[in-house]
């Protein structure tokens, strides 16, 4: 898959090669001046596949594409899962040449099994909200409201990261909920509470601000004492014997710098997420 | 186009009997009208050939299928159509509430119950305890001679013990009629007969209507006959008087009989239409209508005989070598070969052989006699005017073979005037 | 034995391997020497608990809905019948997940009859009855189909001669009727249980996942992937072997149905035997 991929871009017609070279430094020299770690001089191109948790969805899907007008002669391929799925999936030798986590759990069992090229980087954090059906017909103002007698909430199981998240605050905060169902995603959380079936769900800011009005977000001063870390790290596609990957170190490392830069940076402050 | 509808059913019954079933029924979609009536304790056979209306006969009785005219009555109740206390309403009594059991083809006994307890099913039904019902069950059982299977499965059963035990499943429920559709037709021909004569000794004295197309268990079981066909009754009677002496060309064909129409003459019938010698033939025995009434010469004949005592010849002294001395008057104007015969006393009918078709040790020789397209040499035959009859001979597969006989051969046909019958014909 | 084409005997075995091949793959992932210990777990048992329950009561349901529905398809004739039949049938070809928001917005807080039921104080929504209707929804058809099909080979000769004995409609049906249907209704009902068994996507949208009340062991093996993917093996194979169990079960009354026909079938050819001698008798001149 990864060669045809090369192939696909490889095609070396050099007077394609050389417009999209003039093309692409006319680009550099508006966007690309930023670009901290990656030096405009060393130029990269080829393909890699960028394997990212569900809650990156519209933020990864923008950087890719800036990140290609960035680089020209790169291709960014993208899979999103949630982040125990995809670590299952790169185990068992799907082709990943990056990994973006929702936590640092996932992110360590990939590099348990040895499938990490080099150390994770902290790109993002995010931390968690109460998400009401629109007009908030529970009238709920805090996190302790949610443990109000006969109030709907719904959680993400604690097997998750938004789940282990829900399960910090109530440590944290002594306030112990009584959830009316512990889902098995974010996306099933948002679902029990738009369709008013809930009367609350804590789920991340991000979540809020990607549902639109389907549901309105209370944040809450305790949302604090649970912070999510999203790291980033290059896969070893040798690792799991499995030649997974492009074998493309060098694009790999180029995305991860531009998800950690200033570009990166802006893009994920805008949906929602605090830095790491 | 069918004749045989103009012959107007007569409604009566077996005399001295107060009718119980009263049906006057159409169903158009089957192109079915049929009127019958079935005295108290009476057996009626329906007779006739498949699709001519049994089956919608026995459903309309049992409830299985709505007239689209007409009503049904048994013992004073409408059990389908208006009743004449409230001609405005329409009268649907469903078949659980008819007091009709009906016996089909298949045994049809339910596969999940014991022997016993499917004829325990129709006292059950009626609301007897289970003990009760299957004590009635095991009466029944006794009275087909079918006690020692009462705790076999239906599967085990064969076809012959099966159709005992749905004999008795169906007189257990006690119905007031009794219904059997081709009863003995599922069975082998080795086990019919004495199935035929258990239900002969149970079925007396109980109302009972029997669809049959076997004249055998017409005989056997039924005081009277109801013939049928295209969907209408074409003829009924007394079981031994329609069966003997049909007067239509389908129950002679379901009692296995030559039935020859023509005018009563002097010692016998003409089939010429007139009452002189052409096409005269000469029957020993004239059984008179069963009312008695008079059957004066010019009245309408018809004329029975058994297709194995009709030969067929190619040359007319054939027939002559089995002339006896006895003879009846001559007419003088015929063929002196003609002549020879008849004054030898036996029936010579020239005709031509429609088809061959073999029957185990003989070969029915079909073929029509009379009529205008019978080719006549001698012209014993040649002046007989209309249509032609029908008429078959059973030979042996040698005569077959000796006389050349292929369809379209011109023969004759004889036959004694002994095995002949003659009586009114209307 | 007539013979088949080679190939054909060769595409079957690829056909079997795609079957049983993924299922062998499943088994050598099962971590042993732990098997015990992660089937009997205090999530597990209790998924595993709720998931026979729940699926013992929507069979029940299932016949309860399904026997008179079958009836009505297999024994009478109405406008719109086809249409009916076809709208039956249909959870069997919608995703179930479709399902789910369907009966969200039937039987939710906001739905057409929840908002009634929740002002009488009946709550479905995040409970175990909603797990019981989701499964209810999707295993019906199973029921209805198998029955029907029986109901139309048997036929309404044995009910016609019932009911000229005497027996009332209700007394056909009960003493008739349904035991000459008893395997199909069976194998109906254990394949509706196999199916309500193995349901995840209507109760996920519909019903919730909650320890004890909602979460079915199709859910906990979804939920145990995150965390425990031995857990969630273990699991998939104790499910595995459940659906075999039944599966197995329901073929067996199936062939035991076979076997009895066998019975009839002889007395149909008894009845083919003798109407062949049949024109003998009755033949026209």
């Amino acid at each position: 898959m990864g060669s045809a991929r090369r192939s696909r871009l490889g095609l070396g017609n050099p007077r394609g090669v050389a417009r999209v070279a003039v093309a692409a430094a006319l680009v550099a020299a508006g966007v690309s001046v930023a670009l901290s770690g990656c030096a405009g001089g060393s130029r990269v191109s080829g393909s890699i596949t960028v394997f990212a948790a569900a809650s990156l969805t519209s933020t990864f899907t923008e950087l890719a594409t800036e990140f290609e007008a960035a680089n020209p002669d790169t291709s960014v391929v993208l899979n999103f899962a949630g982040s125990s799925d995809l670590v299952t999936q790169i185990t068992e030798g799907a082709p990943a040449d990056v990994f973006a986590s929702a936590d640092t759990r996932n992110m360590a069992k990939l590099g348990d099994a040895g499938l990490l090229s080099g150390d994770a980087v902290n790109f993002a954090s995010n931390t968690l909200t109460i998400a009401v059906p629109p007009g908030n017909p529970a009238g709920i103002k805090d996190f302790a409201d949610l443990a109000a007698p006969g109030l709907k909430t719904v959680v993400c199981a604690p097997q998750l990261p938004c789940g282990a998240a829900t399960v910090a605050i109530e440590t944290a905060t002594g306030v112990t909920l009584k959830p009316v169902s512990e889902e098995s995603s974010v996306t099933d959380v948002l679902g029990k509470v738009s369709s008013g079936e809930a009367d609350a769900g804590l789920v991340y800011v991000t979540d809020v601000e990607a549902a639109g009005e389907s549901v309105t977000g209370i944040s809450f001063d305790e949302a604090g004492a649970a912070v999510n870390t999203y790291p980033i790290a290059a896969v070893d596609g040798a690792g799991n014997g499995a030649g997974n990957g492009s074998g493309n170190g060098e694009l790999a490392a180029a995305f991860i710098d531009f998800v950690t830069g200033p570009v990166g940076q802006r893009v994920l402050a805008d949906a929602g997420f605090g830095a790491p | 186009m069918t004749p045989h509808r103009a012959v107007t059913p007569d409604r009566a019954v077996t005399p001295d009997r107060a009718v119980t079933l009263d049906l006057a029924a159409a169903v158009t979609a089957r192109n079915f009208s049929v009127e019958l009536n079935v005295a108290a304790g009476e057996t009626v056979a329906v007779l006739g050939p498949n699709g001519a209306g049994k089956s919608t006969l026995l459903n309309l009785v049992a409830g299985l299928l709505r007239p689209d005219t007409g009503h049904v009555q048994l013992a004073g109740r409408t059990l389908a159509g208006r009743t004449l206390a409230d001609p405005a309403a329409h009268v649907w009594v469903p078949p659980h509430e008819r007091g009709v059991s009906l016996l089909a083809q298949q045994p049809l006994l339910f596969p999940h119950l014991s022997v016993l307890d499917n004829v325990a099913f129709g006292p059950r039904s009626a609301g007897k305890s289970s003990r009760d019902a299957r004590a009635i069950a095991r009466i029944w059982l006794e009275e087909v001679d079918a006690l020692e299977l009462a705790e076999r499965r239906p599967a085990s059963l064969s076809g012959g013990q099966a159709q005992r035990i749905g004999v008795a499943r169906a007189l257990a429920s006690d119905p007031q009629l009794l219904l059997l559709d081709e009863p003995f037709a599922a069975l082998d021909v080795a086990v019919a007969p004495a199935l035929r004569r258990m239900l002969r000794r149970v079925l007396e004295s109980r109302t009972v209507v029997v669809v049959t197309h076997d004249v055998l268990d017409a005989f056997t079981l039924a005081d009277r006959v109801v013939v049928m066909h295209d969907g209408a009754i074409v003829e009924q009677g007394p079981t031994r008087e329609v069966l003997l002496h049909p007067r239509t060309r389908f129950t002679a064909e379901l009692a296995a009989l030559n039935l020859l129409m023509g005018t009563r003459v002097d010692g016998g019938m003409s089939m010429g239409g007139g009452t002189g010698f052409e096409g005269r033939v000469i029957a020993a025995a004239v059984a008179h209508s069963a009312a008695g009434a008079a059957f004066p010469i010019g009245a309408a004949a018809a004329m029975a005989v058994r297709p194995s005592a009709v030969s067929v010849s190619v040359a007319e002294h054939a027939s002559a070598e089995r002339a006896s001395a006895e003879h009846a008057s001559a007419d003088p104007t015929s063929t002196e070969q003609a002549s020879a015969d008849r004054s030898a006393g036996l029936n010579v009918l020239r005709g031509i052989v429609h088809d061959l078709e073999p029957r185990g040790d003989v070969v029915r020789v079909r073929g029509v006699v009379g009529g205008s397209g019978v080719v006549s040499g001698l012209g014993a035959l040649g002046g007989a005017e209309g249509a032609g009859q029908a008429l078959a001979a059973d030979v042996l597969p040698s005569v077959v073979v000796d006389l050349d006989l292929s369809p379209g051969a011109a023969v004759f046909f004889s036959f004694e005037p002994g095995a002949a019958t003659m009586y009114p014909s209307a | 034995m007539l013979g088949l084409p080679r190939w054909v005997g060769i595409v079957a075995s690829v056909g079997a391997l795609f079957i049983v091949l993924p299922l062998v793959a499943m088994i050598t992932r099962v971590n042993w020497p732990e098997f015990g210990a992660l089937v009997t777990s205090e999530s597990s048992v209790a998924a595993l608990g709720l998931s026979l329950r729940t699926s013992v009561v929507s069979t029940a349901l299932c016949v309860v809905l399904g026997v008179p529905l079958a009836l009505l398809l297999a024994r009478t004739q109405f406008a719109g019948q086809k249409v009916l039949r076809a709208l039956v049938l249909l959870p069997l070809v919608l995703p179930p997940v479709v399902g789910g928001i369907a009966l969200l917005y039937t039987f939710g807080r906001r739905g057409l009859l929840g908002s009634t039921l929740e002002v009488l104080g009946i709550q479905i929504a995040f409970s175990t009855t909603a797990v019981v209707i989701a499964q209810t929804f999707v295993a019906l058809p199973f029921l209805v189909l198998s029955l029907e099909g029986a109901l139309r080979t048997v036929g309404t000769r044995y009910e016609a001669v019932a009911a000229t004995l005497g027996a009332k409609p209700t007394t056909v049906l009960l003493r008739v009727t349904l035991p000459l249907v008893l395997p199909a209704l069976i194998s109906g009902a254990m394949l509706s249980f196999a199916r309500a068994l193995g349901e995840f996507g209507a109760t996920l949208t519909f019903a919730g996942s909650l320890q004890g009340v909602t979460r079915t062991l199709p859910l906990e093996i979804y939920l145990q992937r995150e965390t425990d993917p031995d857990a969630a093996v273990a699991l998939s194979l104790v499910l595995v072997l459940v659906a075999v169990v039944v599966v197995g079960l329901s073929r067996g009354v199936s062939e035991r149905r076979g076997s009895e026909r066998g019975g009839s079938e002889r007395s149909l050819s008894e009845r083919r035997l003798s109407e062949r001698d049949q024109p003998a008798r009755g033949m026209p001149l």
